[in-house]
Parts: C-alpha cells; sequence; structure tokens
C-alpha cells in the first residue's frame, strides 16, 4: 500500500492510495465523480472495514485552500438565510496537498437499528445489539459509540470514557466519535480530553456550534466563564453565562487585596474572612475556591475546608490531585474524622505511588495557592507530620497500610520539616 | 504574461506518428537554430516555437491535478520535438496565407483566433469528434477534435466529464482564445478544414474555473 501523494500522483492513482489523518489509516476507494473544481473518491477506514468519509481533492491545488474556504462560507451563508445545505466537510492539509473530508459513514441495516433503538431510549435492546456486533467486529465504532452512550449512564462513567476513546482512536475524525468522546470526558471530569476534542472539532467544522452549550457548561464548571461569552449559546444558557461572568468580575474586585502569607491566627482571620466573601460571590473560581479552602485549614475549620477544597478538586489538573487528597485529610483530621483522614491519607499514598514517594512529593501546610504557576507555598511546621502521626494512632497500628507508615516517615526529609531546614 | 495559457489539446495520435518519423539523433533545439532566418516574421520557425513552449508549458491547466498527468508530459514533450523538426523541415506559414493568391499550399499552418464548438448536442463519448471553427479572413476554419485528447473531460469509462470548468465551452458556445497547428486538409471557397495538432488556450488570469 502507497501513501497518497498528491505532488506525483494521478488521478487514475488514487484509489487504493493510504491516507492517514489524526491516528487513522484510510483508504481511497470507488471514484464517485468529479466535477470542475474536485475529484470524489470513497474513504475507507481500515480498521472499521468500510467507507467512512469521501474524500473530495481539489483539482486546483495551488489555490485549494481558498476554494475551499470560500465554499465553506457560501454555505454558511446559505444556512444563515435558513436554506438546507449539506453538512460541510473538512480541509486538511496533508499528502502533499490539500484535500476536503466529507463525512458520510456505510451503515448496515443493524446500525442504523441500534442508533434508532439508541435514540428511542430502547437501551437494553440497543446494548444486546451493539454487543453482538462487536463480538464479531471489535472495531466496530458505531457499536462502541452506542455502549460509550448507555454504560457512561450508568454507575461506571469510565467505563463509557473507556469505550467512547476506544471509538475515537479507531475513528477521530468523525464527529459522532467525538461528541460522545466529550460527554463522557465531562461526566469523570477529565476535561482536557473534553477540549482537546472540542477544539479539533471546531478547528475542522468551524460551522458547527452544536456543542457549544455543552463547552459553556465546561467552562462554568472551570470557573472560566467569560470564555463562553463568545460561544453560540441558546437564550437562557447565554443569560446564565452572563450572570456568571458578573459573579466573577465582583468576586475579583474582592480579591483585590493584599494577602499577608503569615500562618498567624490574626492574619488567617483576616484573609478567611475576605476570601469567604469572594468565594459566596463566586464559588467556581479554582484560585479562589482553592485558597479560601486552605485558609479555613490553618483557622482550624478542617470540615469546611475539606468540603470547599473536594468541591473544587475535580476541575483542578490531576497532577496535583495527590497533594489535594492530603490537604483535605488534613481538614478531616482537625475535625478528628479519623477514619475519614485516614482513607484520603491512604488514597494520596497510592496516587503517590506507594513505595516510589519522593519526600518533596508530600504536601506540606499549605498557606497559598499561585495558580499561575500551580504551586503551593509551604509554611515551615511540624503540622502536618504531627497531624498524620495523630491519624495513624488513631487508626491502630495494625489497621494501616505499610506503605501509609513509610509515607508518614519521609516528612522527616520534607523540605518545610523545619529540622531538615537547619542541617 | 498577462494570460494563463496551458496547451488544452494534443493530438495523441498525429503526434505519435509524427514523433515515429523523426531522426532520433537530430537534436533540433540547437541545430536548427542557426538556418532559421527566412524573411517572412509570420512564419514559424524553431525560434516561434520554441516561443510556444517557454511559455504555458503544459498540457492542461498548470498545477492542477490532471488525469493522465504523467502520460500528458511525455506527450508534450513529443509534441515539443515534432513542432521543431516540421519548423526545422519548413517555416510553418500562417493561416491568413491560405488567402494569398501568391502563395503555395502548404501541410501545415498556424492560427491564433477566438475559437467555439460548432455543433453543441454530441455524444458524451471520448470517441466522439467534435468540430471547433474559427475565422481566417472571411473563410471559416474547421478543426475536427477528438474528444479524447482534451486535457480535461476523458474519464477511465470512456464517456466524457462535462463539469462547470469546461460546461459553457462545450455546450453553451462560448468563445476562447486559442493557437493551434493544424495539418490541412481542405481549402474551399467558404472554408478551410483541418485537423489540430494541438490547440494551445489563452485564458484571462481572473479565470480560475475554465478548463479544457
Amino acid at each position: 500500500m502507497t501513501d497518497l501523494d498528491l505532488r506525483t500522483d494521478d488521478p487514475e492513482e488514487f484509489q487504493g492510495r493510504v491516507v492517514r489523518l489524526d491516528g487513522a489509516e484510510y483508504e481511497i476507494g470507488a471514484h464517485l465523480g468529479e466535477g470542475g473544481e474536485r475529484y470524489v473518491y470513497e474513504l475507507i477506514n481500515r480498521r472499521f472495514g468500510r467507507c467512512t468519509h469521501v474524500i473530495l481533492i481539489l483539482r486546483d491545488q495551488e489555490n485549494a485552500a481558498e476554494i475551499s474556504s470560500k465554499a465553506i462560507e457560501i454555505s454558511q451563508q446559505l444556512r444563515d438565510l435558513g436554506l438546507p445545505v449539506v453538512h460541510d466537510p473538512f480541509m486538511v492539509y496533508a499528502h502533499g496537498g490539500v484535500f476536503e473530508l466529507r463525512e458520510g459513514i456505510d451503515r448496515t441495516d443493524t446500525e442504523v437499528k441500534m442508533a434508532r433503538l439508541l435514540d428511542a431510549e430502547r437501551y437494553d435492546e440497543a446494548e444486546t445489539m451493539a454487543e453482538n456486533i462487536l463480538a464479531t467486529h471489535p472495531d466496530n465504532f458505531l457499536a462502541l459509540i452506542v455502549l460509550a452512550h448507555i454504560r457512561g449512564r450508568g454507575v461506571d462513567p469510565y467505563q463509557g470514557m473507556r469505550l467512547a476513546l476506544a471509538a475515537l482512536k479507531i475513528e477521530p475524525n468523525t464527529r459522532a466519535c467525538k461528541v460522545a468522546a466529550m460527554r463522557c470526558a465531562l461526566a469523570v471530569g477529565a476535561f482536557r480530553t473534553f477540549w482537546w476534542q472540542y477544539e479539533d472539532m471546531r478547528a475542522k467544522w468551524p460551522n458547527d456550534h452544536s456543542m457549544d452549550d455543552v463547552a459553556a457548561s465546561a467552562h462554568m464548571t472551570l470557573g472560566t466563564p467569560e470564555k463562553a461569552t463568545g460561544l453560540k449559546l441558546a437564550d437562557e444558557l447565554a443569560e446564565l453565562v452572563h450572570r456568571e461572568v458578573e459573579a466573577k468580575r465582583r468576586a475579583d474586585e474582592v480579591m483585590r487585596t493584599t494577602f499577608t502569607l503569615e500562618d498567624t491566627p490574626e492574619r488567617n482571620k483576616r484573609n478567611c474572612d475576605i476570601l469567604g466573601r469572594a468565594y459566596r460571590l463566586y464559588a467556581r473560581s479554582p484560585y479562589i475556591a482553592v485558597n479560601y479552602g486552605l485558609a479555613l485549614l490553618r483557622t482550624g475549620a478542617g470540615r469546611d475546608a475539606h468540603d470547599v477544597l473536594s468541591r473544587i478538586l475535580p476541575v483542578l489538573d490531576s497532577q496535583l490531585h495527590a497533594e489535594f487528597l492530603g490537604y483535605m485529610a488534613f481538614g478531616l483530621a482537625i475535625d478528628s474524622d479519623w477514619a475519614g483522614a485516614y482513607q484520603l491519607l491512604d488514597h494520596m499514598t497510592r496516587r503517590l505511588g506507594d513505595n516510589d514517594i519522593k519526600p518533596a512529593d508530600l504536601p506540606g501546610w499549605p498557606l497559598w495557592w499561585v495558580e499561575r504557576d500551580g504551586a503551593i507555598v509551604y509554611s515551615r511546621t511540624h503540622r502536618p507530620f504531627k497531624l498524620i502521626a495523630q491519624v495513624l494512632t488513631h487508626i491502630g497500628a495494625n489497621q494501616v497500610r505499610p506503605e501509609v507508615r513509610t509515607m508518614a516517615q519521609l516528612y522527616a526529609r520534607h523540605p518545610c520539616n523545619p529540622e531538615q531546614l537547619s542541617r | 504574461m498577462n494570460a494563463i495559457e496551458y496547451f488544452c489539446y494534443v493530438s495523441r495520435n498525429k503526434i505519435d506518428q509524427l514523433y515515429q518519423q523523426l531522426d532520433p539523433q537530430a537534436d533540433y533545439e540547437v541545430t536548427e537554430l542557426a538556418e532559421q532566418e527566412t524573411d517572412r516574421r509570420s512564419d514559424w520557425k524553431t525560434g516561434q516555437v520554441l516561443a510556444l513552449f517557454s511559455a504555458g508549458r503544459s498540457y492542461g491547466k498548470k498545477s492542477v491535478l490532471q488525469r493522465e498527468a504523467k502520460i500528458k508530459r511525455t506527450y508534450l514533450e513529443k509534441l515539443e520535438r515534432v513542432m521543431l523538426a516540421l519548423a526545422a523541415e519548413t517555416p510553418i506559414p500562417p493561416a491568413s496565407d491560405l488567402d494569398r493568391w501568391d502563395m503555395d499550399l502548404s501541410a501545415y499552418y498556424h492560427h491564433t483566433g477566438e475559437f467555439r464548438v460548432e455543433q453543441q448536442d454530441f455524444e458524451l463519448r471520448i470517441d466522439t469528434v467534435v468540430e471547433l471553427i474559427s475565422y481566417v479572413g472571411e473563410r471559416s476554419l474547421l478543426l475536427d477534435c477528438s474528444l479524447r485528447n482534451f486535457s480535461e473531460g476523458p474519464l477511465p469509462d470512456g464517456s466524457f466529464a462535462l463539469n462547470s470548468a469546461n460546461h459553457r465551452f462545450f455546450r453553451s458556445g462560448m468563445v476562447l482564445t486559442m493557437t493551434t497547428v493544424f495539418l490541412l486538409l481542405e481549402v474551399g471557397q467558404s472554408r478551410v478544414v483541418g485537423s489540430p495538432l494541438f490547440l494551445k488556450l489563452s485564458l484571462p488570469l481572473s479565470d480560475r474555473l475554465t478548463m479544457l
């Protein structure tokens, strides 16, 4: 099999050429026709084994990008006038030239029926049908999408996510796969995956705003409602976005103050009061919520600190999760919830790598979260170790996992251990 | 160059036949230049042939994906050699010489003018021959052209594709400016009939779509 090369291949050589795009491999199939501007062929996804797209190869390669953009622009103008227009292709610069791909999945009757069952919310029947298809054709992304949808709604959204990602890997250039992956990603809080697919979808189909409402919800969840103002939203949602933007603006006004990072009861109380005011105005800002949670921790409101931090945790970078599990554990420990605190410490230890933990990775006593750097400013104190020691004592030596005990002992070499610093 | 120029039609059979008659050792491009001086500026000699191929040297619109592009490149090279050989043998006179009583007839003539398709309801098969019409003085110049030899349109299944780029020329009487060298078949009172070796199209720069 030879890759398509638009610099050297003649149109009669296109059939059988391989097209690679975003990790998927396609083969150019039957010639479907040609016009004054394009040669048109079937495009067969090699894993799926059937046609998923039509490839439109522009004759005038020198002006291809302009011709393609213009055609999409005209389609959109007609669409804006309310005229029915076939869905847009997307333009690709690859294989030595420019071509367009238009979705067009060759579906069997069974696949059509499966999709209808899903639309009709007859999930059991659709699921059985999808399973049967996958038993003989494990690369049938249409069946994977259906299963992702059904299982993503159930008790294990991560399974839905895995299925959606499997479908996406087979067919990354079909919107149905992207939409399934985006919905499942949001369900499990995998925001990076969501934005990655959303941005790719917008880049390929700039006139497709079908996921803008979902994107707006994601922006609001992440505390960035201002980024949703440019999206095409339903009136109700646009109003909600507007209210969130205004709330965030007022909270930011409150935050325009000088915080003194001194771990004294007076300073902690003052900082906590200001952060509390901002938090009550706008709780979705990670910057405000995290620092409010940390301030509550320092003022001794351990349970409140835990609750504030646990609400904001899903939107934080997953690399920070282990550290924040530690702060939440400190909160519960302050509140004398030893079992809850131990559970979080155990979870943190596992996420840090059990027997592969570096002392510097352990959470110290937090003063401030610098959002821009994703870094925490620590206080030099024995406090974290003392809290952990209390938790382990209350749990009982025989109930503590050895790895958690080893983790606690590593605090002797923590960079913020006062003894460690004085050496 | 203020126009898009390219060879839109090359008579492959004639070029193959003429090419076979060429002396494979002859280097027309170089050796014949010195022998080309004549007093008739309108005749095509080696210099004019070289000029013909210096701009718009492409069988089909340049930088456009073409069917049989590799074969077309070969035919363009053959055409160039054939044209150089013809011009080296005898300068090619302009078709307007056919109006002069004092000139002998030549086997080949060159002509630049406006062409259109005479009959527009022909069958869209590559073995269809269409008649292109231009004018030489008062007489019509009729050129028989096989659809197979046009750069755009022939399909592998033997049909000829009409599309937005060629429809107006083949079906709607659109006039296009072309240059040709043709084999003279008949000279009459009112018409000249020929068989073209090639047709070279000249389009305004603004015309991005027309392709023959």
